[in-house]
């Protein structure tokens, strides 16, 4: 008869081999691993092959699945450790504004951010105390992805490209294109003001979309609000 | 100067139509061109009233007419405005009669006759996309 392993107590994870009723054994992996698979031997110590996976952590490291501490990564930040979430540093984004990309960005509630712009608002830290790369490693390990602007990507050829940035390239008109339509999606209803294939902030208004050109001295192509709709563009039938 | 024609992202996925965008700049707001849809059927050039005071421009509400834009019921006020269109490497600058719009629901402005048309020599190519603007006689001569 086989034993569901998943029945099994938790043991500590020194002792590797548990008996059954049937003589047979279970052996369990020695590294903590959270889903291992588990074999079982025949009482000649012979392995049969995968049974089940088993569910598996050191007592220690056990979180229900409700606790909702799964994803929370602890990091030490200049000297100081945090505890961050991803869903809390994507809520703590809402209604801030993108500041200019300089180099480095990382992809947060589809936009494009400075790393240390975050980092900075997350943690309530001083700019002056990071780095960008600390940043962006910060953000990289709670499942940002990351990347270069595409100009400074020029000067960098050999950059990663994990951030799926819009892509880059030069129009039928020999001037740089415009954001391609999926790049825009992400800001769809709003105010956008870009430059080259670039979106350089998007905005409810165009009155915010120029203060913060303004602000950050940055000087768009054009200033546009971004539609979905043929109808949009068109208009209705004249009344 | 050239321009591409915009593209858009569809609801349903995918690009909308692509469409004749030309990027006119405000004096006073020449930090962000304004978006304007290249329209050979509209007599005059409108924006957004929304743009005006941010270009610093003062609406006197001396000269308005109520219009129907895209099926929706909309004040126009008038102002004369130097405008700029820019490709990057050549620029040119008119003074031109705006329609200041109130409400004006649209993604874009709407470069028409008045305002724009009169002032360039406009060459449309749909199938490729995009469309190329040299300056007329008046803009030549000045």
């Amino acid at each position: 008869m086989l034993t569901n392993p998943a029945h099994q107590p938790v043991q500590p994870p020194a002792r590797r081999r548990h008996e059954t009723r049937d003589g047979s054994a279970i052996v369990r992996p020695s590294s903590p691993l959270l889903m291992a698979h588990v074999y079982r031997q025949n009482p000649r110590g012979l392995a049969c092959g995968p049974l089940v996976l088993l569910q598996w952590r050191r007592i220690g490291e056990y979180f229900p699945e409700s606790s909702g501490r799964r994803n929370m990564t602890v990091m030490t930040v200049s000297g100081r450790q945090y505890d961050l979430e991803p869903r809390r540093v994507e809520a703590l984004l809402q209604g801030t504004l993108p500041e200019p990309i300089h180099e480095h960005f990382v992809v947060i509630n589809s936009r494009r951010w400075p790393p240390k712009q975050v980092l900075a608002l997350v943690t309530g830290l001083d700019r002056a105390d990071f780095t960008t790369h600390q940043a962006r490693r910060a953000l990289t390990r709670l499942g940002f992805s990351a990347g270069r602007a595409a100009a400074s990507r020029a000067h960098h050829p050999h950059t990663s490209s994990a951030a799926a940035p819009p892509p880059t390239g030069t129009s039928v008109t020999g001037h740089p294109a415009m954001p391609a339509a999926e790049a825009l999606r992400p800001f769809i209803g709003m105010w956008v003001a870009v430059r080259g294939d670039n979106v350089l902030v998007a905005a409810p208004s165009p009155a915010e979309v120029v203060a913060w050109l303004a602000k950050h001295q940055q000087r768009a192509q054009s200033l546009f609000r971004v539609v979905d709709t043929e109808q949009a563009i068109a208009g209705a039938a004249p009344q | 100067m050239r321009f591409d024609f915009r593209v858009l992202p569809s609801a349903s996925g995918g690009a909308l139509t692509p469409r004749p965008i030309v990027d006119i700049a405000l004096e006073g707001l020449d930090v962000a061109p304004v978006a304007c849809l290249l329209d050979t059927g509209a007599p005059r050039t409108r924006m957004s009233a929304e743009f005006a005071p941010l270009a610093g421009i003062e609406l006197t509400g001396d000269l308005t007419e109520e219009l129907y834009a895209g099926g929706v019921k909309t004040v126009g006020e008038l102002a004369r405005v130097n405008l700029t269109v820019t490709d990057g490497t050549d620029e040119f600058s008119w003074d031109a009669p705006v329609w200041f719009c109130d409400p004006w629901p649209h993604p874009f402005g709407l470069a028409g006759l008045e305002g724009f048309l009169h002032h360039f020599v406009v060459t449309i190519s749909a199938y490729d996309g995009y469309l190329e603007v040299a300056p007329g006689p008046g803009l030549q001569d000045a």
